[in-house]
């Protein structure tokens, strides 16, 4: 009913095409479904698995029902992903030596809502079971389509990056269980909020992808036991893709301008350097910096086998983050419905200290700031780690795949090497074996 | 390991008539002097990019079909999983949304023959009626 008062009031110009675009999108989606979503969000952070499994049910039964008179097209994607790290002195990626399921396990759904020919809205939600992660609106956005090969977005969009970067929570879209996390979990913000501009044309047998994105984030990042708010103003960066059959070669860049960041607890000590008048330390501690990414990636995807490549690097003026640079190569083969694939991957971190010229001896309170920084310079990332992978996945259904997957984590002493160590383990040499096991799924 | 011949013997008899199947790619277009290429079908139904000052759209066949997975061999060059995996990709990335599915040969010839513009594939022993054309026969 709403919907048919509203269509009576088309006018022609672009502005009241996009008004009503955006009244539909809030009435439809806001009002109905986020509402529903949300509800089943709180409700599902506070319940158990068995419970879970009962209300995502309920939901799913609802978002068919909702499909079946309305222009609104639901899909979703869902992954239980279990996993086990064979020691006891250190978590990798939230595994330690206790099988765990609720790492990576996590859900989604997505509704996309057509308007007409040229406009339509998404949104993308997430139910997740990792805590180092909140559930939430994941995407929401507006897609304006004046042609077939042009498309605009506004709205809370994933950062294009790497590969997948885009989709890292829809794991049936790629090979592995776990995207080498080298590279996949050190890209630069992964979510903002603004606006982008896809052309996809031919050229002769190329087919070619540009993007381009400008916006805003603002979030909590938790690294290698470290957490930050972060605000970054202006975030904006674009992708090249070139495909020739099943070649494609793609490079990405993005910066950071004027990032602004609070790590956790470290308040108190600024003020103690300012007020003793350590200014020069006191300021590799305010992080107001930029931040830049470059990347470039190459792969095959044929009827047998799969080869594919991504060398990132990752530099910015922040004192306490050092430069990194990390790559991949992969390869995979496969057997009818099983693909078998092997990784290695690599990240190298210049090492970066803060020079602590604090005297030490002199009197209790210059001691203790001495020890604070010493302290607070272990904990930034040197995140030097090795991988081998070896996996295999299993399309045993056209939208449901198993998959097995070992990985060979080789890092250095004194490093953190994306490990949390833990307390009194100072002496772990960063040598561990993850073996996980995962049921993707899309529907 | 008679039963194990067998089988083997079945799966290589199987193959080798599968192989012997072509599909042909069907339009429902005006133009009667267009073909196509095989890299403009692959990017056709891969990307949705039509060739040079044609608007087409792609209509697929559900998975399983035989018409599919010759389809998929023959032009695409890609296992069906992977295909799969790049439209899951696709879609929840926001980009494309993979051709629409017809259930079987009938359903197509009919949607192809309703929709001016529509591309399609079919087996090369269909009879087409009017108004359809072979743009592409898989070798």
């Amino acid at each position: 009913m709403l919907r048919h008062t509203l269509k009576c009031k088309i006018t022609t110009c672009l502005l009241g095409r996009t008004c009503l675009a955006f009244a539909l999108w809030l009435s439809l989606l806001n009002k109905i479904h986020i509402r529903l979503i949300q509800q089943q969000v709180n409700v599902l952070k506070n319940m158990s698995l068995l419970n879970n499994a009962l209300s995502l049910l309920a939901l799913c039964w609802c978002s068919a029902s909702f499909a079946d008179n309305s222009d609104i097209e639901f899909s979703g994607f869902a992954r239980a992903v279990g996993g086990y790290l064979d020691t006891s002195s250190a978590e990798y990626e939230g595994y330690d030596n206790s099988v765990s399921f609720s790492e990576k396990s996590l859900l989604g759904l997505q509704a996309d809502y057509t308007l007409n020919q040229y406009f339509s809205a998404s949104v993308q939600v997430l139910l997740h079971s990792d805590e180092d992660r909140e559930s939430g609106i994941e995407w929401l956005y507006l897609t304006y389509a004046p042609t077939d090969s042009l498309q605009f977005n506004i709205g809370r969009l994933r950062t294009p990056f790497l590969k997948y970067s885009d989709v890292t929570d829809v794991g049936f879209a790629y090979p592995w269980i776990n995207a080498p996390q080298q590279l996949y979990s050190s890209y630069l913000f992964s979510q903002y909020e603004g606006g982008n501009a896809r052309y996809r044309g031919r050229l002769g047998n190329f087919t070619y992808d540009i993007e381009g994105y400008f916006g805003q984030y603002n979030d909590e990042l938790r690294t290698s036991g470290i957490t930050a708010d972060v605000d970054v103003s202006s975030l904006y960066g674009g992708v090249l893709e070139l495909n020739y059959g099943g070649f494609q070669l793609r490079t990405a860049a993005v910066e950071a301008k004027t990032v602004k960041a609070q790590i956790e607890g470290v308040a108190p000590l600024i003020n103690g350097l300012q007020a003793a008048g350590f200014d020069d330390i006191a300021e590799n501690f305010i992080i107001d910096d930029s931040a830049s990414s470059f990347l470039v990636g190459a792969s095959y995807d044929g009827l047998k086998w799969y080869a594919s490549a991504e060398w990132m690097s990752v530099s910015s003026d922040i004192e306490t983050l050092a430069e990194l640079k990390s790559y991949y190569v992969s390869v995979g083969y496969y057997i009818d419905n099983v693909l078998l694939h092997a990784t290695f991957a690599s990240s190298n971190q210049s090492v970066n200290n803060i020079e602590n010229t604090i005297p030490f001896g002199v009197n209790p309170d210059l001691d203790n700031l001495f020890f604070a920084v010493e302290q607070l310079n272990t904990f930034f990332p040197t995140d030097n780690l090795d991988t081998i992978t070896l996996g295999a996945r299993w399309d045993f259904k056209t939208n449901m795949a198993l998959k097995a997957e070992v990985s060979f984590l080789d890092g250095e002493k004194g490093n953190t090497s994306f490990f949390e160590v833990k307390a009194g383990e100072e002496d772990f040499d960063r040598q561990a074996t993850l073996y996980q096991v995962a049921l993707e799924w899309v529907f | 390991m008679k039963q194990t011949l067998l089988l083997f013997a079945l799966l290589t008899l199987s193959g080798a008539s599968f192989a012997s199947e072509r599909v042909v790619v069907v339009a429902n277009i005006a133009h009667s002097s267009v073909t196509l290429t095989k890299s403009q079908v692959r990017d056709l139904f891969m990307s949705g990019t039509s060739p040079e000052l044609l608007s087409l759209t792609p209509v697929s066949i559900v998975p399983g079909e035989q018409s599919r997975t010759i389809f998929n061999t023959r032009i695409i060059g890609l296992p069906e999983s992977r295909i799969q995996a790049y439209w899951a990709q696709m879609r929840f990335s926001g980009r494309l949304t993979p051709p629409k599915e017809m259930e079987s040969a009938e359903q197509m010839l009919n949607y192809l023959r309703a929709n001016e513009g529509s591309v399609g594939y079919l087996p090369e022993s269909t009879q087409l009626p009017e108004g359809l054309k072979v743009v592409y026969t898989t070798r």
